[in-house]
């Protein structure tokens, strides 16, 4: 395979002040390949959200970001300016938030808003030229009488429409990358199907790479090439996504999976198996494993020191100390 | 056990007055339209349907936070009408979504959870420090919250708290508008166990409002699909889960997304057409997004069958309208 278009190497992100630090993101390394889907998959306050703010450059004021390189097409942008990375955000990468009502300027028509982008990118481009591909890009998302719609204020749109209108507004400059924040969890599933379908298609036809932050398993099972579960600000299992669905060596990955009900497969009335617990604090400095305390397989030795990711072949790796590998590869082995 | 229905909803209409702007009239909203539903003692009737489809709308009918303009709703035999506030309250309790706006943060834990105590004058100041205590144990919270405030808690415990404040007056029917939405799968599974022992332990008839079709598989027995103010099919959930009638709820149980990477993207086959509530399609509301509308499904609105149990309001299973429609098209 050729070079990855994104490549992160080990990001960290550090939230407040000195003495009451939250370190959210601690030390994620990742590669998305052009034309793939990553999936960062974790719970509420993982740092998933940090994650993908600190790869567009748009963390809160109170944050910071630390990384030995992030790099778009082999080209380091960590080190940029706010001016160059501005110069960058919606020509190279672009990002598709969780809920189009707030993401969306209510005071600005829908043709205002897909317009601005491309004539900050295009200086030199006539108006004509961007209405024109704003035009065909509200078709190429789905929305019929385009034309019309340009004059559009975003509340006058339904809660789908709003979600394609932003995704044809991420497209405006004809990104490489894409990064998709929970983009259909404010969304009805039948909506949800469809928006999630478009993005694969546009996928195909731009060769865009995708980067899905989201908490929801199914949407990952159904879109991802290559998942990351992330927990405590960590990854604690990478893999493709038949390798962590299938044979899923973490034991916080197996929690989530038993979590949740699946029609057909679940006992119907039967216990969920609950993750006992919560989440540590990240305003400390954890010892040993992150999970350790929620954890059904931990030993005392779990507590100590900092777990290293075991990582058996490229791409596919684990943060653990006593994984379900019997299981997995019996089970890998019966998919294959 | 008496032979009532727990809960007994008879062709109930709930219809707004909009105002559709400046100098402009008021039009009627009907978000729910001659809705009939019936849940029996220890029942857990779910109903499901996107944003705008009623749900909500009819769960506040249920509980009587808005009644219904017309049509009646009877509680084990009598008329909601006909029964006080406070003696409705007694028996019917809600559990919200957001445990973090349904909670006050001022009040802590043991002053919210006593509150309907001393609302209905149950007891005194000993008698409901038992039954909080025991509260507590019940929905798995433990003693020492009883001073914290909900700021201070875990989302999964905040829950909690709202359902032990739910049933501490010992009420039989419990209406759940998207119990475990705002929370995270891991917690989810913590309440829905939580709901189902409690269900069993004290006999409780649950209504469940979620847009999660895994959740209705898991712990209902019967469901509801709402679309635009109209149930469009009613039926348990073996049956619907097994074989789903209506076009919608076709579409629904297929855009519920398992973790199982060989299957892919459901395609729908739904068009992107949204109706307007204030101005519903005419005939069937679903016809426009319909992957399977024909000629009548635009000019009449589909009446209501029902055979073994399984109640659904489409044309495509109604004899009457197809046979019409087949000798019509053969004529052509």
């Amino acid at each position: 395979m050729t070079a990855p278009l994104l490549k992160v190497d080990d990001l960290h992100v550090r939230i407040g002040a000195r003495d009451r630090q939250v370190h959210a993101v601690r030390g994620i390394s990742f590669e998305i390949a052009r034309g793939e889907t990553l999936s960062i998959v974790g719970e509420s306050g993982c740092g998933k959200s940090m994650t993908s703010l600190a790869v567009m450059g748009l963390l809160p004021r109170t944050a910071r970001r630390e990384s030995h390189g992030i790099s778009i097409d082999g080209a380091r942008i960590d080190g940029l300016s706010d001016r160059a990375m501005s110069d960058l955000r919606g020509l190279k990468l672009a990002m598709i938030f969780q809920e189009p009502m707030t993401a969306l300027n209510p005071v600005y028509t829908i043709g205002n808003q897909l317009e601005e982008a491309y004539r900050r990118h295009n200086p030199a481009a006539a108006r004509g030229d961007a209405r024109a591909r704003a035009v065909y890009l509200l078709e190429k998302v789905g929305i019929t009488a385009a034309s019309e719609r340009l004059n559009q204020y975003p509340h006058q749109l339904s809660g789908g429409l709003r979600q394609r209108v932003m995704i044809a507004m991420a497209l405006m400059c004809g990104p490489d990358l894409i990064i998709a924040d929970e983009p259909t969890t404010a969304l009805d599933v039948t909506i949800q199907a469809q928006i999630l379908r478009l993005l694969r298609d546009l996928q195909t036809e731009f060769n865009l790479s995708i980067l899905l932050i989201t908490h929801d398993l199914g949407i990952v099972a159904r879109t991802a090439d290559k998942v990351a579960v992330m927990y405590a600000g960590e990854f604690v299992e990478t893999g493709t996504a038949r390798e962590v669905f299938n044979a899923p060596a973490h034991p916080y990955t197996r929690g989530l999976l038993a979590a949740i009900p699946v029609p057909g497969k679940t006992e119907r009335g039967g216990k969920l198996a609950a993750i006992p617990g919560t989440v540590p604090s990240l305003t400390d400095h954890l010892e040993g494993c992150s999970f350790f305390g929620r954890c059904s397989r931990a030993v005392p030795d779990c507590a100590l020191g900092h777990v290293a990711l075991t990582e058996p072949s490229a791409g596919r790796a684990w943060r653990c100390r006593r994984p379900y590998l019997e299981e997995a590869a019996h089970q890998g082995g019966a998919l294959s | 056990m008496s032979a009532e229905p727990m809960i007994d909803v008879r062709r109930i209409n709930v219809t707004f007055s909009v105002s559709r702007g400046f100098m402009a009239g008021r039009k009627p909203l009907r978000a729910v339209q001659e809705v009939d539903l019936v849940a029996h003692a220890g029942e857990t009737l779910a109903i499901v349907g996107e944003s705008g489809s009623g749900k909500t709308t009819l769960a506040n009918a249920i509980l009587n936070i808005h009644p219904p303009t017309s049509g009646e709703i009877f509680l084990d035999g009598r008329a909601v009408r006909s029964l006080g506030r406070k003696e409705f309250a007694r028996q019917v309790q809600p559990v919200f979504q957001d445990p973090y706006s349904s909670l006050n943060p001022r009040r802590s834990v043991g002053a919210t959870i006593m509150q309907p105590l001393i609302v209905h004058g149950i007891g005194d100041h000993v008698e409901r420090e038992q039954k909080l205590l025991r509260i507590l144990d019940l929905v798995g919270l433990p003693r020492r919250v009883v001073n914290a405030l909900p700021h201070q808690l875990s989302g999964g415990q905040r829950q909690r708290v709202a359902i032990a404040r739910a049933l501490i007056i010992a009420p039989k029917l419990l209406v759940c508008d998207e119990p475990t939405s705002a929370l995270d799968v891991s917690v989810q599974a913590q309440i829905l166990n939580l709901l189902q022992d409690l269900r069993t332990e004290l006999g409780l008839t649950y209504i469940l409002i979620t847009h999660n079709l895994a959740v209705v598989e898991h712990i209902a027995s019967r469901v509801a699909v709402m679309y635009l103010g109209r149930i469009v099919e009613e039926a348990s959930v073996e049956d619907l889960f097994r074989a789903p009638k209506h076009p919608y709820t076709i579409a629904l149980l297929e855009s519920a997304l398992t973790p199982d990477p060989t299957l892919g993207l459901p395609d729908l086959g739904l068009s992107n057409v949204f109706p307007n509530p204030i101005d519903p399609p005419s005939g069937c509301h679903f016809h426009p997004r319909c992957n399977r509308t024909f000629a009548p499904c635009s000019r009449v609105a589909p009446r209501s069958i029902v055979s073994d149990g399984h109640r659904l309001e489409c044309h495509l299973y109604d004899p009457d309208i197809m046979s019409a429609h087949n000798a019509h098209s053969g004529d052509l």
